[in-house]
């Protein structure tokens, strides 16, 4: 069997889909295994030991046809827009190639972990609806077609404001159809644990990065109080920026900073040789988690450590929306703690060496904990969350509306020259997107249920009015069957 | 950003002001062709590229329904 792995997002996303090729090969060691990366990131994920062939995207190459034309030639009117015309067929014809390359290979399967627009065209063009595609795909008139539960679940509850509490390594293996285990997560010699403390000061963006002041605080006691060599990491562009930190900390012979100076490999063995790892959530963390060094990771803004912080069993994670609030002593204090293996009593967000949930919550931390709940029991056998009060007429609503919804669609299909009833349909999405955005424990239900019908694939009248249907019979019976709890309850308190 | 950041975000910003127009036509005509497809493909890489906010790639939730 030759499978096709695509991972076209970030370094980090690369890094948590290693796993769940470690339990792939795993699981088909007679398959061959070829992964999709953009060459960009290609580095994470070159000489791993459940690759077969590692394929490379150069997006940069292929939008660079779009570039050049309108660059060298600065031409203007009729003139540009043929330059313009020209250079898109370029950037076609370079596209064209590598999709003609990869669909020579003949897969007999292609997953694609990349939950992004461009990879669910890149997965159909190379399948041409022929091979069996996990992920995001296409449908034959283009709409997005997602045909796992795994990816659907992903569409409708992760992302900034969702409900999600599953980690993204977990998801990518939910979706490969693997279940990943501990020696999937990293390879680790800890004979090599010699080092002392790596710090990533940078972050991919500016609102995730922690204080220069907070940063310069904390060195200077990591450097004097731990007796311990400090490394600070980064890429050529945080370097300006690390150095005058570094600058800040003063002389001293704890203090080395490679910011800059060091590429992929030369990151990753750093990192494997540290006991301990400081910094945000960003691409060398993802290092730290391949090659379990605990973490101590300063989650600031809106950064969803629960999808994808450290992993590593004790690691811990700070969060703070303002990263000011995050005071460098209290920083301190647990570095110190974790660097000499000591537990903690204060309270702390850990990470456990558990798959899905990775993370217990110490302390008064809630992510949107009603409607994880209501996800919880959608997905992972989870108990039926209580709807006390207003609650419930929210959910009265629903079912209300989802039946209106189908006694309209019953009669549409009868007669489809009664045009009022579409906007009676809409009319009720409209109602449903209401409930969705304003009665926060009932999104899930709500979210779930556009999902299910936006991936209604292009079919015979008769086939899409009964999958319609069947979205609002879903979210009826979801709905009935969260008012009978709350009925019991009711009844059990007047007795 | 750098000033050449800026010029290259301008080129592709054109470039995907040209894809969309294209995107509409493949749309309107319902060209389900594969070169339709590669179009819409590109489309999308550009705008990954450019980081398009509210686009289908950086919010989960606002994609037509059928």
């Amino acid at each position: 069997m030759k499978i096709l792995v695509i991972q076209l997002t970030r370094l980090g996303d690369i890094l948590c889909t290693l796993p769940t090729l470690s339990a792939m090969r795993r699981d088909y060691p007679d398959a061959q295994i070829h992964l999709l990366v953009r060459s960009r990131f290609a580095q994470a994920a070159e000489g791993h030991l459940a690759i077969d062939h590692l394929w490379k995207l150069d997006a940069q190459k292929i939008l660079g046809n779009l570039i050049s034309d309108s660059v060298e030639t600065k031409s203007v009117g009729q003139e540009k827009a043929d330059a313009s015309l020209a250079s898109l067929s370029q950037a076609l014809i370079a596209l064209s190639q590598v999709i003609s390359e990869l669909r020579a290979e003949k897969f007999d399967k292609i997953i694609n972990l990349s939950f992004s627009p461009s990879s669910s065209f890149i997965a159909h063009l190379i399948s041409q609806g022929k091979i069996p595609v996990v992920g995001y795909s296409r449908t034959s008139d283009f709409y997005l077609h997602i045909p796992d539960e795994a990816s659907r679940y992903f569409r409708s509850h992760v992302g900034i404001d969702k409900s999600n509490r599953i980690h993204v390594i977990d998801i990518f293996s939910w979706v490969a159809g693997v279940k990943i285990k501990s020696s999937d997560l990293c390879s680790h010699d800890k004979k090599l644990r010699d080092g002392g403390i790596v710090c990533h000061l940078g972050a991919s963006q500016k609102q995730k990065r922690w204080p220069d002041e907070h940063w310069t605080r904390l060195l200077q006691r990591l450097t004097t109080e731990l007796e311990t060599q400090v490394t600070l990491v980064g890429t050529e562009a945080e370097a300006p920026w690390i150095n005058n930190i570094a600058l800040q900390v003063g002389a001293s012979s704890q203090l080395r900073n490679l910011a800059g100076k060091t590429n992929y490999a030369e990151l990753k063995r750093i990192i494997e040789r540290a006991r301990l790892f400081i910094g945000a959530d960003s691409g060398p963390m993802h290092v730290a988690n391949i090659v379990a060094t605990p973490t101590l990771n300063l989650s600031v803004g809106n950064v969803r450590f629960w999808e994808t912080g450290p992993i590593v069993a004790g690691s811990r994670v700070f969060q703070c929306r303002n990263p000011k609030f995050l005071s460098s002593d209290e920083i301190f204090v647990h570095a110190k703690e974790m660097f000499k293996g000591e537990s903690t009593i204060m309270p702390v967000v850990e990470c456990m060496n558990q798959n899905g949930v990775r993370y217990t919550l110490k302390n008064e931390i809630k992510i949107r904990q009603d409607q994880w709940s209501v996800v919880e029991w959608m997905h992972f056998y989870g108990p039926k969350p209580e709807f006390p009060g207003e609650l419930s007429t929210a959910l009265n609503q629903i079912v209300e509306l989802s039946k209106l919804a189908i006694s309209q669609l019953e009669a549409f299909y009868k007669d489809s020259s009664k045009a009022e009833i579409v906007s009676v349909l809409d009319r009720v999405d409209e109602l449903m997107n209401f409930l969705m955005t304003n009665i926060s424990p009932v999104a899930p239900l709500i979210e779930e249920f556009l999902c299910q019908k936006e991936n209604i694939p292009p079919l015979s009248r008769e086939e899409v009015f009964h999958q319609t249907k069947r979205c609002y019979e879903v979210l009826c019976q979801r709905g009935e069957s969260l008012l009978q709890r709350e009925l019991k309850t009711q009844q059990e308190m007047r007795l | 950003m750098s000033a050449q950041q800026e010029e290259l975000k301008q080129f592709l910003q054109g470039a995907l002001a040209d894809l969309n127009k294209l995107s509409d036509h493949i749309r309107e005509m319902q060209d389900y062709s594969e070169k339709a497809e590669l179009i819409l493909c590109l489309r999308e890489l550009v705008q990954e590229q450019i980081e398009v906010p509210k686009s289908e790639n950086s919010s989960h939730s606002a994609y037509a329904t059928r």
